[in-house]
């Protein structure tokens, strides 16, 4: 007695405790993750006896009985309507089927919890379940067999008899049986997620149905971060990508297959090179002036390297979802640029054995600037008949130029480099060719009643079109999610991931020397078949002698990553979460460069060479990262009132130890370890550092009949990163929703198109942690050395970082985020909109303030700038099916704009792309006003006249006779009437300088296209992406003609500059003067172009051989697909860079490529 | 009971994460030191200074400086027009800047030694310990103050450690004669507590000593003796306040005071190996850098000219820079400088009988100072008739600092000879040049401690009163004359110009190359008609041909630079301040003319 008093006393303290802890704490969350399998769940045991009762009545005994949740909305399933009933001990999963399912109540199992919802698409009427279930006498048996698109057996699938009440529903192998009352008789066929079919029965009683998947969006559960929600009441700006997505992609990096997947996050690369990507992520635009990306969460915890998500086996991805607005604020101090949230799949089900192969060629794309000797040639000729001095540079003469024009080859006479050898050379064709690239999945998985497991393993050979030698990526990936019930109430979830990649290049000879520097007519090789020395004695460069023999570049990751989650249900509807997760990444870079002697044409050796100090250098770093969550979470049904809530704390700490040497004098002797260099010269680092956070997390849901929605959540984030005392900041978000289809009013307007219409408004506060380093708030001391002594030795030089400035209250930017949304879906959700708009205000930007330099030392960052960004992101998808043809087109498009609105500190602006400047956005193009080209000597004249006077500007010649400017030069305009032309003017008097504001360096309205079929075992789908505004000035040495007399050409200008002859051209006159090219090209307004351009990213051709013919083989499916990355695009700028290259066009001659693959899945 | 279980899992969990909290939070740096803890032993403070070393420019660009800017590129004596800021700069042709890393860098060097002298105020320990340090800070102090009044003039002063919200960030520029005052008092102190050279043990050989302290001291107030005396007040920023009193005469007695204590009691020598290199000691001192860098194997321990000098080493610290390759190029002389060199008599080209003219190209090379075949041939011979064409080279080259046996034994980048900061015969021509300036006349006892010396090894009959007298010579202007050769490219031109006012004068001018002569004076270049022979492409050269005044009279030679390109003016006698620190600082006067 007293025992019983005591816990009824300990449940009294625990649910006032539980509703403090509600009210006061933003606890929030549901029960979500891993518990009961649905199994358990059907298997629980009823028993009842009602009559003529409600049936929200028995529902409600049942609850209480079994302790599973109901989720219904009472007058969508009719749960007024009165039935009676009895069961004894029957299975929960048998009671629901035989008594609610015939009456047009379906049920889903989400998240532990019993969904019930209307089966028919009429309000069904409070009218006496007992007649109807005293339906007509059977007259006719029909069976079937119920299957989905891959032809895979459906269980579950509810099968009514339209306009009674009679119905069943299939069983495991997809069967079913029915008795109806006649041959006319509809039966309803449907599922959650699959389009409803309905089918007269007829003659001969068989009905073997392919139900086709509905557009699920409504229906997913979305990751939101510490848990998941339903897509239907989601209050926030979250999309999810799903497997899908990245099935029969030809790409080793999950990151590139989201390219253009969701409106957005936007997934920008440099470079197709595999390894070499440079890949950027970023969620609705930019959110600093420092940067930012993302924040990478793989299974709840963040990634600890940005490897850990690239070099993941896309295959074990179950879903993405991408937190854009406020709700990010789970992450806090690393939520500012949005959350990317990665799940990996888990076993289920029976055992499956897949095998997915792809065999891919990666052929040449756009190809890079490459001219010809003759191209070459002739631009130096044009240009010099445009000059009163003509200036032939080393080639000395116009006789040179001329055979060089006709492309004769032979030995030259020059004026710097002697008599050497000038012939046809291509280096492109040298250096690139088509390359064949490998990927291997094997998966098993599987579940039972205790356990559910999946075992997959990748293996990845992916190379770059590089000809001369290896370059690409090798990746290896293991991966064993394991999962144990251990008890009703304990479960376990485990992990266990290997990574393992490997990206190997040579060391030189593809950056700047490749295209921008070497002129195309030195070949590779002299006659003796030795490295040939370009530019003869006066030449150290040769790509593909330093492709080939120059050295290797490696650089390798080892992940190992062990998870554990235990969860416990402590009371009904209260559980407890423990999380730790270890991430250990070692990375290992070797590095060396060989000298490679050059040889003149005659064979003699050249004096210089390639790499002429041999070097080798290692470094290898450990990164160890640990995570620990413990998480309560408590969910409760009170009538039409549902409130999740989940609060918990977060601990997690980086390690960080680092090594590196360097040696130089290696041979090449075919063993490159620093151990194979001499020890006379010998360099040794070390370093290690660490970091930690510690988080209070809480979010609390609440809905009302699934109508109105709530959610608010914070998080209270501890760093190592400052003082003590100025460790801790919070971040929140709160969020509402109203799913306005579910009103009275609404319904009663009978739009029957109308399916589903949810405004959603979020506004929350995150963090930014970009800019803030580990110990900012500690002043360093930095050693370094002096040499002093007779014998010259090293002492120690010692410095204060910074000399010493440091702040305490210098924090993380603060992000404050609205978001106002909508979610619409007609015709029975085959037409699906989603428009979302939002305001971004970085509040506390971390800006450089600039000091008088009297100061003496480097200044920190201070809070002080404000950045507004806005954008906005449509979805629009359609998906039918005509016949046996189903099909979907999806649209998205989105767009993001910010404005510099304040930073303390001065103002300063140049010619071309500036950083950061109040009132514009950041990146902004300030471009010289030109106002075409000099018609004749006395419009020269006259410009001279009025710009050179006393002041000195900009304009060239005003001193140098050989700089004077010609007809066919370009006009710039004295904007700021100043009397001078100048870029910044004299800021001090007022001057607004001569340069205009002509947009910013983002990309705007990005886009995607799905387009995709299905006919019988045939698919088609294609996704097309691409950029349609973005503005781009090209920079470095091809940006324009002769940038320098020692570069090599762009000849994508030849025929299009002004000449007596053509006074109208595109651009203004070459000139073999570099600072009279400057004047003419550079960072005027007609050198910035728009970027636009749209690109057949995939296209996927798949078959899957129908399964009669290889039932007999135990094989479950087998499917060859033809697999297309970037086959084609069309492009604005054709100036032979590729649109997704950045923009500058020295370091940028390798090439992207397209990717043709064929593949096959095996299912086993 | 299970409940109970439940809450006592709860706590505990909750306490468990709680109490290790700290261990997440509180991550001090693993592998720096920081200030908290430094600056506690007097090595600390030796560590400290040493970073100061590195700080004055030398070969080695440090925060972006270039020693190219520092070599007198452009000067009145080269005929380089394209190498180093410096070149615009002899032109007259600069603008205000926005930014000017000389200025933000030095402030930059400023704060670090405030922050050592703030430290040792704060240090605990004897301070007898430090006192060497802290001398050693006031010393490069001043050294950097006076490199900002070089520049720009007076400067805002700070000997503290500033803070963001110190007044001294919007003060006023400080008058030059603060700045000066500022530099004298820091030498004064320094002086007191260096130690002599002769104290400084082997191993820390290269700190500054006593000497080296008033040897720069010596230098400064010649500077800015001279600089009072002929520019005076013109370059002042408006509204700066005039000097508290005439200091000049009591600088330039200082100076030769200093200067004679450093020559007598320094145990400092010139590098005199004239004997056994060819009489090319003004070549071979200059590149000292093991024993490969010259005939003889003679290293850097034979060097006891160098009173403070930027150390390199092949191995520890490389020059870093294309030294050789520049020198040879541009560090060229016109003819101005070709024709400055006395012959061995010590009569000027236009006076000495021993002169022989320029009608072949070996024969300006007779009878010569040995710094002009050091400078111009390094180890090389005259060159032979018929070796020279001219067909757009300025006709002489340069050795001086370029590396022997270049680029065999030291190529591009590699050369490590030490920088010479402060050297013996700048001593003695400032012990010279202060009594000659203060007294107007100087003894011939005084030349003899002074000049002389460096005539010996250049070659030259001895500096005398007598032999001004029968020359028709100005002493004055031989004891330039001797500055101006022996310090050639390490940064003393400019200044020289501009304290002795004449600035204007010698840079305006056309800067010539070789003589080519004419008809009446034909050489391997024109011949006896006046034409060009197949030597020399008049067309080559865009300036084409002036007549100026050199040994031989009157001659035509090839224009460099035209007097038209060159307009330097009295407000280039200072740098503009850059704008963004007028911008940021109102209170900042800019320099006259900017």
């Amino acid at each position: 007695m007293k025992k019983k008093q005591l816990v009824a006393s300990i449940l009294l303290v625990m649910r006032i405790t539980m509703l403090q802890i509600a009210i006061a704490i933003v606890f929030a969350g549901g029960l979500y993750a891993n518990r009961l399998s649905a199994q358990e769940i059907l298997d629980k045991r009823v028993t009842i006896s009602a009559q003529n009762t409600e049936i929200r009545k028995i529902i409600s005994k049942i609850q209480k009985q079994t302790g599973v949740k109901f989720i219904y909305s009472p007058n969508t399933i009719g749960a007024y309507r009165k039935i009676s009933c009895t069961a004894n001990e029957k299975r929960l999963g048998e009671f629901i089927e035989s008594i609610l399912v015939p009456l047009q109540i379906g049920y889903k199992i989400v998240d532990n919890q019993l969904l019930l919802y209307s089966l028919s698409d009429e309000t069904i009427s409070p009218g006496t379940p007992e007649e109807n279930r005293m339906s007509p006498t059977p007259a006719a048996l029909v069976t079937g067999r119920i299957t989905n698109e891959n032809e895979e057996p459906m269980g579950g699938v509810s099968v009514v008899v339209k306009g009674a009440s009679l119905g069943t529903s299939s069983n495991e192998k997809g069967e079913f049986k029915i008795e109806v009352a006649s041959e006319n008789a509809i039966l309803v066929f449907s599922h959650t997620g699959y389009i409803t079919q309905e089918h007269v029965v007829g003659k001969n009683g068989q009905l073997d149905i392919r139900l086709t998947a509905a557009n699920k969006a409504m229906e997913d559960v979305i990751v939101v971060g510490y848990g998941t929600q339903k897509k239907a009441t989601l209050t926030g700006a979250v999309e999810q990508v799903s497997s899908k997505e990245f099935e029969s992609r030809a790409v080793t990096n999950p990151a590139l297959a989201l390219q253009g997947e969701t409106p957005g996050l936007v997934v920008t690369r440099t470079s197709s090179r595999p390894g070499n990507e440079a890949i950027n992520f970023q969620i609705r635009g930019v959110t600093s002036v420092n940067g930012g990306s993302p924040l990478v969460v793989i299974d709840g915890i963040p990634a600890s390297t940005s490897n850990a998500f690239f070099t993941m086996n896309p295959d074990d991805i179950e879903s993405v979802s991408i937190l854009k607005d406020g709700m990010a604020a789970i992450y806090g101090s690393r939520a500012a640029n949005g959350v990317i949230l990665v799940t990996t799949k888990r076993g289920k089900g029976r055992m499956k054995i897949d095998y997915n192969l792809n065999t891919r060629s990666n052929t040449i794309g756009i190809r890079t600037p490459s001219p010809s000797m003759q191209q070459y040639a002739t631009m130096w000729i044009e240009a010099n008949k445009e000059e009163t001095v003509p200036n032939y540079w080393g080639w000395k003469s116009l006789d040179n130029l001329q055979k060089m024009q006709q492309g004769s080859e032979g030995i030259y006479s020059t004026q710097y480099w002697g008599d050497i050898f000038i012939g046809k050379a291509n280096r492109f064709d040298e250096l690139f060719a088509t390359r064949l690239s490998q990927q291997h999945n094997l998966a098993i998985s599987g579940a039972s009643d205790k356990t559910a497991y999946r075992l997959s393993a990748g293996y990845a050979d992916n190379r770059g079109n590089l000809a001369t030698s290896y370059d690409g990526l090798k990746q290896y990936d293991l991966k064993l999610n394991y999962d144990y019930t251990i008890s009703d109430r304990i479960k376990l979830q485990s992990g266990i991931t290997y990574q393992k990649d490997i990206t190997s290049s040579p060391s030189g000879g593809l950056g700047f020397d490749m295209i921008a520097e070497d002129p195309p007519f030195f070949p590779a090789r002299n006659p003796y078949g030795q490295w040939y020395a370009n530019f003869g004695t006066a030449g150290n460069r040769n790509s593909t002698a330093s492709t080939t023999d120059g050295g290797r570049d490696i650089r390798g990751n080892d992940l190992i990553r062990i998870d554990m989650k235990g969860t416990v249900e402590l009371l009904k509807g209260l559980e407890l979460e423990g999380t730790g997760s270890i991430q250990s990444n070692h990375y290992r870079w070797d590095n060396y460069n060989l000298t490679v002697p050059l040889y003149e044409w005659d064979g003699t050796l050249a004096p210089s060479s390639i790499n002429p100090t041999s070097d080798i250098r290692a470094e290898s770093d450990n990164n160890f990262y640990q995570n620990y969550t413990a998480l309560l979470r408590y969910s409760r049904q009170l009538g039409d009132h549902h409130i999740t809530a989940m609060g918990g704390i977060n601990a997690e700490k980086n390690d960080f130890k680092g090594l590196y040497a360097y040696r130089t004098g290696i041979g090449s002797y075919g063993v490159y370890d620093l151990n194979a260099a001499p020890t006379s010269y010998v360099e040794g680092t070390g370093g290690q550092n660490h970091w930690g956070f510690y988080s209070y997390i809480g979010r609390v849901n609440y809905s009302y009949q699934d109508k109105y929605l709530l959610e608010v959540l914070g998080r209270r984030d501890g760093s190592s990163r400052f003082a003590p005392g100025y460790q801790w900041s919070n971040f929140y978000n709160v969020s509402g929703g109203w799913v306005m289809t579910h009103e009275k009013f609404i319904e009663r307007l009978g739009i029957k198109a109308l399916d589903l219409l949810k405004l959603r408004a979020s506004y929350g506060e995150t963090g930014n942690q970009v800019g803030i380093g580990l110990y900012d708030y500690i002043s360093a001391v930095n050693l370094g050395t002096a040499i002093f002594g007779s014998t010259a030795a090293n002492q120690t030089a010692a410095s204060l970082n910074g000399s010493g400035l440091t702040s305490n209250t210098r924090t993380w930017e603060r992000v404050a985020m609205m978001n106002l949304g909508i979610d619409m879906g007609f015709l029975n959700n085959r037409l699906t909109a989603q428009f979302d708009y939002y305001k971004k205000r970085n509040n506390g930007m971390l800006v450089n303030v600039t000091y008088p330099s009297v100061l003496g030392g480097t200044a920190p960052q201070s809070n002080s700038g404000v950045l507004d960004v806005h954008g906005w992101e449509a979805i629009l998808g359609w998906h039918d099916k005509i016949g046996a043809v189903s099909y979907n087109i999806a649209f998205n498009v989105s767009d993001s704009r910010n404005k510099l609105r304040s930073m303390e500190g001065a103002t300063t602006w140049n010619a071309g792309k500036v950083n950061a400047i109040v009132g514009y956005p950041l990146n902004s193009w300030f471009m010289y006003a030109t106002n075409g080209y000099f018609k004749n000597q006395a419009d020269v004249d006259a410009y001279y006249a009025k710009y050179t006077g006393t002041t000195q500007g900009e304009v060239p010649g005003q001193t140098d006779q050989t700089l004077n400017l010609r007809p066919g030069d370009t006009k710039k305009v004295d904007l700021d009437g100043n009397g001078y032309i100048s870029a910044i003017g004299d800021p001090t008097k007022g001057n607004k300088g001569d340069v205009k504001y002509m947009g910013d360096a983002a990309p705007h309205y990005i886009f995607g296209v799905h387009l995709g079929a299905s006919w019988k075992g045939i698919d088609v789908s294609t996704f097309f992406q691409g950029v349609a505004n973005q503005y781009l000035e090209r920079d470095g040495t091809l940006e324009y003609p002769f940038w320098a007399v020692w570069t090599n050409s762009n000849t994508s200008y030849l025929g299009k500059t002004w000449t007596t002859a053509n006074p109208n051209a595109q651009y203004p006159r070459l000139t073999v003067n570099n600072v009279r090219a400057q004047w003419n090209y550079l960072h005027n307004d007609f050198m910035l172009r728009n970027n636009r351009y749209i690109r057949m990213k995939s296209l996927i051709i798949g078959y899957t051989v129908p399964k009669s013919l290889y039932r007999k083989l135990k094989i479950d499916r087998v499917r060859a697909y033809f697999s297309g990355n970037d086959l084609f695009e069309f492009a604005s700028i054709k100036d032979g860079f590729d649109p997704e290259q950045s923009s500058t066009s020295q370091n940028n001659g390798y090439p992207f490529m397209r990717t043709w693959a064929f593949g096959l899945n095996l299912g086993f | 009971m299970k409940t109970a279980l439940v809450f006592a899992t709860l706590f505990g969990v909750v306490l468990l994460a709680g109490s290790c909290r700290k261990n997440y939070l509180d991550l001090k740096p693993e592998d720096q030191l920081t200030e908290a803890n430094y600056f506690t032993t007097p090595d600390q403070f030796k560590a400290a200074t040493n970073d100061f070393y590195n700080k004055m420019i030398s070969w080695q660009s440090v925060n972006g400086s270039s020693i190219y800017d520092f070599m007198d590129f452009g000067s009145d004596l080269s005929s380089n027009v394209t190498v180093g800021s410096e070149v615009n700069y002899g032109r007259g042709s600069i603008t205000a800047p926005n930014t000017d890393i000389y200025w933000d860098n030095t402030y930059n060097y400023i704060r670090n030694i405030n922050i050592l002298l703030k430290k040792a105020g704060a240090y605990t320990g004897n301070k007898d310990d430090i006192k060497q340090y802290v001398a050693a800070a006031k010393f490069f102090r001043a050294w950097q103050y006076f490199f900002l009044l070089k520049r720009f003039g007076g400067v805002p002063i700070t000997t503290t450690v500033l803070d963001l919200n110190s007044p001294e960030l919007t003060a006023p520029r400080n008058s030059r004669y603060e700045v000066v005052d500022q530099i004298n008092a820091d030498l004064t102190a320094a002086i007191a507590d260096l130690p002599a050279e002769q104290a400084i043990p082997t191993v820390d050989k290269g700190h500054v000593s006593k000497w080296a302290a008033e040897a720069f001291k010596a230098r400064v107030l010649l500077y800015e003796a001279t600089w009072r005396k002929y520019v005076g007040a013109a370059t002042d920023f408006n509204g700066s306040p005039g000097p508290a009193s005439d200091q000049v005469a009591q600088f330039l007695s200082d100076a030769a005071t200093l200067a004679k204590d450093v020559i007598d009691n320094g145990g400092y020598q010139l590098w005199n190996y004239n004997s056994t290199l060819n009489n090319r000691s003004n070549y071979y001192l200059f590149n000292i850098d093991g024993s490969g860098s010259n005939p003889l194997g003679l290293d850097k321990t034979t060097n006891n000219e160098f009173i403070l000098k930027s150390m390199y080493d092949y191995n520890l610290r490389k020059g870093g820079i294309n030294l050789s390759f520049t020198v040879q190029g541009f560090m060229t002389p016109n003819r101005k400088m070709m024709d400055m060199y006395l012959c061995t008599d010590g009569l000027p080209v236009d006076k000495s009988p021993l002169f022989q003219g320029y009608s072949d190209v070996t024969k300006e090379y007779q009878s010569r100072d040995y710094r002009l075949l050091a400078y111009v041939l390094g180890y090389g011979s005259i060159p032979a008739v018929g070796s020279v064409t001219l067909n757009g080279g300025f006709g002489y080259g340069n050795q001086k600092f370029a590396a022997y046996n270049y680029p065999t034994y030291r190529g591009d980048n590699q050369e490590s000879q030490d920088y010479p900061q402060i050297r013996l015969a700048e001593v003695y021509l400032i012990y010279a040049e202060a009594l000659m300036e203060k007294n107007g006349s100087i003894s011939d006892a005084d030349l003899d401690i002074s000049i002389n010396p460096i005539r010996v090894r250049a070659g030259i009959a001895p500096l005398t009163n007598a032999l001004v007298t029968a020359g028709g010579l100005d002493m004055l202007h031989e004891i330039r004359r001797e500055r101006t050769l022996e310090l050639y490219g390490e940064n003393s031109r400019f200044d020289d110009l501009k304290r002795w006012g004449i600035a204007e004068a010698q840079l305006n001018q056309n800067l010539c190359g070789m003589v080519v002569g004419d008809a009446a004076y034909p050489t391997e270049f024109r011949d006896a008609s006046g034409n060009a022979t197949s030597k020399y492409v008049p067309g080559a050269y865009v300036n084409g041909e002036a007549t100026v005044a050199t040994g031989k009279g009157n001659l035509k030679c090839i224009v460099i630079d035209a007097a038209a390109n060159r307009n330097f003016k009295k407000m280039h006698y200072l740098y503009p301040l850059p704008l963004k620190q007028l911008q940021l600082n109102p209170k900042l006067v800019q320099n006259n003319g900017y």
